[in-house]
């Protein structure tokens, strides 16, 4: 199913941080990976995905350093740093509150309905 | 391998939306192997190449509007902070020196040259603000042996004064910063990059003292000392650390052990500290610096020494204008000028500090806590002396005191720091070739300690 592309770009920067949580990896990588994970659902294309993960390094989010993928070429690997790990936690705590909510509301509930 | 025509158009007209040129070349070879792996995974899928290339880029997004975004991130971001406190200090400077000019002679004059040098310092640093910082890395031995050869140039032109070439003696202060350059150009390059450094080192070492000027010897060893240690401890010369600090280290100590059993100079040490020892000799800016400076009040003009009553400042203090300007404030105004001055000069030099310790790349990182060292050093040395500890004559109190030549100096190295500012948040290190030791450098064998040079 297409998602509507509003809903991923503001949870984009919480799943990159959650791959790079996982283990090292260059860009193709990611939206490969995220690709997989998501049963096709998350198709992210390089144009946004370069310069988000390049003002999450700027930020210290993540680091990168390069290493050689074969003879010819070198690639760029990114990985989490602890404060990258710190933003992760609140974005997930942020992300959950939110789902919840969306739920409640969409179940018919009220969730502050104690009035 | 060339890329594909259709890849490199693609890749040309991001750049073209991009400003910061430096960071064109890592962003191509990022992007382009982007471009790489989606095409091999299309040809994998079966299609050929030519639909692989055309597909992998359709995917990649409008290079315009990624190219925006990228131009978006990639944005030098001026250091408003420091340029404000660098404006401040100006500003600070020349309205201390307005009141203090004309009280010595020549002062008016210098006063009026060094206001001229000001507005050529602002036109210098703009300069090397805007060639960015990263040349230092690049061109780091030409520009090393550049300074080098104009030092030497002016020691062969300009006639020494008082036994001192002492216009060769403001530009040695770029050294470190230019040193750092050299540093980081040695990574990977083992112990002989260690040891190549401590040789470069030894040039402006050899200069500073045939100039002779000690208080810069003393300086440019400390930065020496303090580039070598975090470039070390960054890994840059991949080696193992303690072996490394050793060498770097062991022969200093030894210099030092040295110099420390001339008569001399412990006898100048001991005046450092009890100036009253020899009033009228060694010790007598020390003892006058101290007993004015004893006698300042918080705020208002304070009293001069018991021995010295009847007499003004301008007549005990020299150099009211330039090396002595702090203690002269001091006792004019009270410590409250005091504090303002040596403040603002602290602040200057904390926050650059703290925006050194954030550099990511290591040339950046060097390069600007050589850049500060300059100025604490500077600083530093001007309030111990102005405070009563004499040991050399002050270089300048940076921005502040009366010295059109070191403004002229300081407002480049300011121009060098802000640069890195600007821009380091960008700048990656390069990639340098690995030059692995084949054999350890130090070995212990049979109670025997092996050096190996490498030299075969």
């Amino acid at each position: 199913m297409e998602i509507d592309k509003s809903l991923i770009s503001g949870s984009t920067t919480m799943l990159l941080l959650k791959l790079l949580e996982e283990k090292d990896m260059y860009g193709y990588q990611m939206i490969e990976e995220l690709s997989t994970k998501s049963d096709n659902t998350f198709s992210l294309k390089a144009g946004t995905l370069y310069p988000l993960l390049h003002s999450l390094e700027q930020q210290g989010m993540v680091c990168c350093y390069e290493s050689e993928a074969d003879s010819a070429r070198v690639r760029k690997y990114y990985s989490i740093t602890k404060k990258g790990k710190g933003l992760l936690r609140d974005k997930k705590a942020e992300w959950q509150h939110f789902a919840f909510a969306v739920n409640q509301v969409l179940k018919g509930g009220t969730v502050h309905a104690t009035t | 391998m060339q890329p594909h025509e259709k890849v490199k158009q693609y890749l040309d007209t991001i750049c073209e939306q991009i400003r910061y040129k430096r960071i064109h070349n890592e962003l191509r070879e990022e992007l382009e192997n982007h471009i790489t792996d989606q095409k091999q995974a299309y040809i994998a899928q079966g299609m050929d190449e030519e639909t692989g290339t055309f597909k992998a880029v359709e995917q990649m997004g409008d290079p315009v509007m990624v190219g925006t975004q990228l131009d978006r991130t990639h944005k030098p971001k001026p250091e408003w902070s420091m340029i404000v406190l660098t404006l401040l200090l100006l500003l600070t400077g020349t309205f201390i020196r307005l009141y203090t000019a004309p009280r010595e002679t020549n002062g008016l004059e210098l006063f009026y040259r060094q206001l001229l040098f000001t507005v050529v310092g602002i036109g210098l640093m703009t300069l090397c603000y805007k060639v960015d910082f990263t040349i230092l890395g690049e061109y780091s031995s030409i520009l090393f042996f550049a300074l080098a050869a104009i030092i030497v140039l002016l020691m062969l032109v300009i006639n020494p004064v008082d036994g001192r070439f002492i216009y060769a003696s403001y530009p040695l202060l770029l050294f470190p910063a230019l040193f750092a350059g050299v540093v980081y150009s040695m990574s990977n390059r083992g112990y002989s990059g260690v040891i190549l450094c401590g040789i470069y080192f030894t040039i402006p070492l050899i200069l500073s003292l045939l100039i002779p000027n000690i208080t810069i010897t003393l300086f440019l060893t400390l930065s020496y000392l303090v580039i070598l240690t975090i470039a070390i401890q960054k890994k840059r010369f991949k080696v193992n650390q303690h072996h490394a600090l050793l060498l770097v280290y062991v022969p200093f100590i030894i210099s030092f052990v040295v110099a420390m059993t001339n008569n001399n100079l412990i006898y100048r040490l001991k005046i450092v500290f009890t100036p009253s020892l020899a009033p009228m000799g060694v010790g007598y800016m020390g003892n006058i610096t101290r007993g004015i400076m004893k006698g300042a009040r918080l705020i208002g003009q304070g009293a001069l020494p018991e021995n010295l009553q009847g007499l003004t400042v301008e007549q005990v203090l020299p150099l009211i204008n330039s090396d002595f300007l702090l203690t002269y404030i001091t006792h004019r105004f009270g410590w409250i000028a005091f504090l303002i001055v040596v403040a603002l000069l602290e602040l200057f030099i904390i926050r650059a500090f703290v925006l050194c310790a954030r550099q990511k790349s290591v040339l950046a990182l060097l390069v600007s806590t050589a850049v500060t060292l300059t100025f604490a050093y500077q600083t530093l040395g001007f309030v111990v002396t102005n405070c009563g500890f004499y040991l050399f004559a002050p270089l300048s109190l940076p921005l502040i005191s009366q010295s059109s030549h070191y403004l002229l100096v300081n407002m480049s190295l300011i121009g060098i720091l802000l640069s890195v500012y600007r821009t380091g948040h960008m700048v990656h290190d390069k990639r340098f070739p690995e030059k692995p030791d084949r054999r350890p450098f130090l070995t212990i064998e049979d109670g025997r300690i092996i050096i190996d040079l490498h030299l075969d």
